[in-house]
């Protein structure tokens, strides 16, 4: 199980630049420049997105699918993360953007919104029966399960078992399409549309999954300007299709997923530096009695994806008053939890930053990180290519990287070298 | 080619924003190493809860850390008062605080410390002279 470390996000060596910007930005420290060009180490990146925000020069993208997607399936049913509809200005019905999706070209529509309030429903009842293993942490956002898989080991027991609401999503909406349109399962094509590269990445290599029922996911930033002129086209009489309420369309926002849980005791998180020192604290026990973590990678939540149009806070607030007028929830639970729900495998731990294979080797090698640092001097400028001197230190005691490789080190054995070939200069 | 890893951090007196920061270095190490995650936790609670102690009550210190391949090993020596009876501060729920203290306000002073040390570790030794200070010694396997 994910051992491929399958990523989404894609650098474009031609626009590259070999500038730091994005070496810096990384919060697992994931990209290197060498010989001048980028080079994300697949195993440490977790699709956050945030060298894609960073990089003045565009070369990062993220790979998802193109708009030409639906012509590959005779049926296609869309589902739209809730975050779509907060891109809208004076948007007042949720209806209005789903008749505009069928009208550019989709057969159906299925809210991942929907199934959110089933994935809440659920959670509210595994919460309860399982209230003495709490804190849970909600596994909504990939990116966030991916930190915890590769950094955070001691948590990995508190994620809430349940996939992310487009996989149930998906699955519901394969049977709806299968039953309307009479047509095998590989003619139906599932069409995601989303906020962030990282469910690109859980669509393709999914964690805790198997397979996904997902067949493609395109961007918001990619179906906006092309949904606009057929909003529109049906914004006088939209057909009734929207089946989502208050608490499902509010998972869109950060807080959006506890509200949904009907507790107060919650915390909510979002950017990704705040997510990983909630996750540092969390692990060192530093918290009470929480039920319920909500992390998401992006400032503001889903709406603050990287390929969402919208400013993530005007964005929330439109979403907030889209909600005001909506039912509660609108889907419930029938009387058992539908499988495709729960994750089939457990997540397991991936120990992608330890060095040495076995207790000496890695001490050994340490102790030369240690005494590599303390000859490096410490300005983390990354000239060298490496975040920090640290992360140099390390690069060159697993050996991807060279002493020389420290520009200020370098400088100075040069500048001492000259002074002793010519020591009058 | 083994070698051990020698660790050593001055800790300031009521410095409470740099408190968790030797923990948080040595769990850095410990993390990038073939070590149980929990082993890691409670290596990373007994020396914030010997920080804290420093910070709080002992006028600060100098914390040593040796990881070796079977075990880590830590030497908390403080600037304190020293403790007049060792045995009572052992007891969990034990704290020289008074119950109005503006140090309660921040969660501390709940009596944790010496005994979540003791807790936490394999081996656990304290030495203590009243005027001078206490030093505290303790160890984790790390196999």
């Amino acid at each position: 199980m994910g051992a491929e470390f399958y990523h989404s996000v894609h650098l474009d060596v031609e626009l590259c630049k070999g500038c730091i910007n994005c070496i810096k930005r990384c919060p697992t420290q994931a990209i290197r420049v060498q010989h001048g060009k980028a080079k994300i180490i697949k195993e440490y990146c977790i699709d956050c997105g945030e060298c894609i925000r960073i990089c003045p020069h565009h070369a990062k993208s993220a790979t998802y699918d193109s708009i030409d997607i639906l012509k590959k399936y005779e049926y296609t049913v869309a589902l739209p993360a809730p975050s779509l509809y907060a891109q809208f200005n004076n948007l007042d019905d949720i209806d209005i953007v789903l008749s505009a999706l069928k009208s550019f070209g989709f057969d159906d529509t299925y809210e991942v919104s929907a199934a959110a309030e089933m994935v809440s429903e659920m959670s509210r009842n595994y919460i309860k029966k399982h209230r003495e293993d709490a804190p849970f942490i909600s596994t909504a956002c990939p990116t966030v399960v991916r930190l915890i898989r590769v950094r955070f080991p001691n948590l990995l027991d508190h994620l809430l078992p349940f996939a992310a609401p487009v996989e149930l999503a998906a699955q519901i909406a394969v049977k709806n399409a299968m039953e309307k349109s009479g047509l095998p399962r590989e003619k139906i094509g599932i069409i995601f549309i989303s906020p962030c590269p990282a469910k690109v990445t859980a669509c393709k290599d999914p964690i805790g999954n198997t397979y996904s029922e997902v067949d493609g996911v395109i961007a918001i930033k990619d179906i906006y300007p092309l949904l606009l002129p057929h909003m529109k086209s049906v914004a006088s009489d939209p057909e009734k299709c929207s089946v989502s309420g208050r608490i499902g369309v509010g998972w869109g926002n950060s807080g959006g997923e506890s509200a949904g849980l009907l507790t107060d005791n919650y915390l909510a998180a979002d950017g990704i530096e705040n997510v990983i020192r909630v996750l540092e604290d969390l692990e060192d026990q530093k918290f009470g009695d929480l039920e319920f973590i909500e992390l998401g990678a992006c400032n503001g939540g889903c709406v603050g994806g990287v390929l969402c149009v919208e400013n993530p806070y005007v964005a929330q607030s439109k979403l907030k008053k889209l909600c005001k007028y909506l039912p509660i929830s609108r889907n419930h639970l029938g009387d058992e939890v539908p499988q495709g729900a729960l994750f089939e495998t457990e997540i397991e731990y991936e120990p992608v930053y330890k060095i040495g294979k076995n207790l000496a080797e890695s001490l050994a090698l340490m102790a030369r990180i240690d005494e590599l640092c303390k000859k490096f001097p410490g300005l983390d400028c990354g000239s060298c290519g490496a975040p920090t001197c640290r992360a140099l230190a390390e690069d060159i005691a697993r050996g991807f990287a060279r002493e020389g490789d420290c520009i200020p080190l370098l400088k100075e054995s040069i500048l001492s070298l000259s002074e002793t070939i010519s020591p009058n200069q | 080619m083994e070698k051990n890893i020698k660790l050593s951090y001055i800790v300031s007196p009521n410095d409470f924003l740099s408190a968790g920061a030797v923990s948080e270095d040595v769990k850095a190490h410990l993390e990038e190493m073939e070590i149980d995650s929990e082993i890691i936790r409670k290596a990373t609670l007994a020396i914030y809860e010997s920080e804290l102690n420093m910070i709080i009550h002992a006028n600060g210190g100098i914390i040593d850390i040796e990881i070796t391949p079977d075990s880590l090993n830590v030497e908390a020596a403080d600037n304190g008062p020293g403790i007049p009876d060792i045995e009572q501060a052992m007891e969990p729920g034990f704290t020289t605080l008074k119950p109005n203290s503006d140090m309660k306000a921040k969660g501390i002073g709940k009596g944790r410390g010496l005994s979540n040390i003791r807790k936490c570790t394999d081996f656990f030794d304290i030495e203590t002279e009243l005027g001078c200070g206490t030093t505290i010694r303790f160890g984790i396997d790390l196999k």
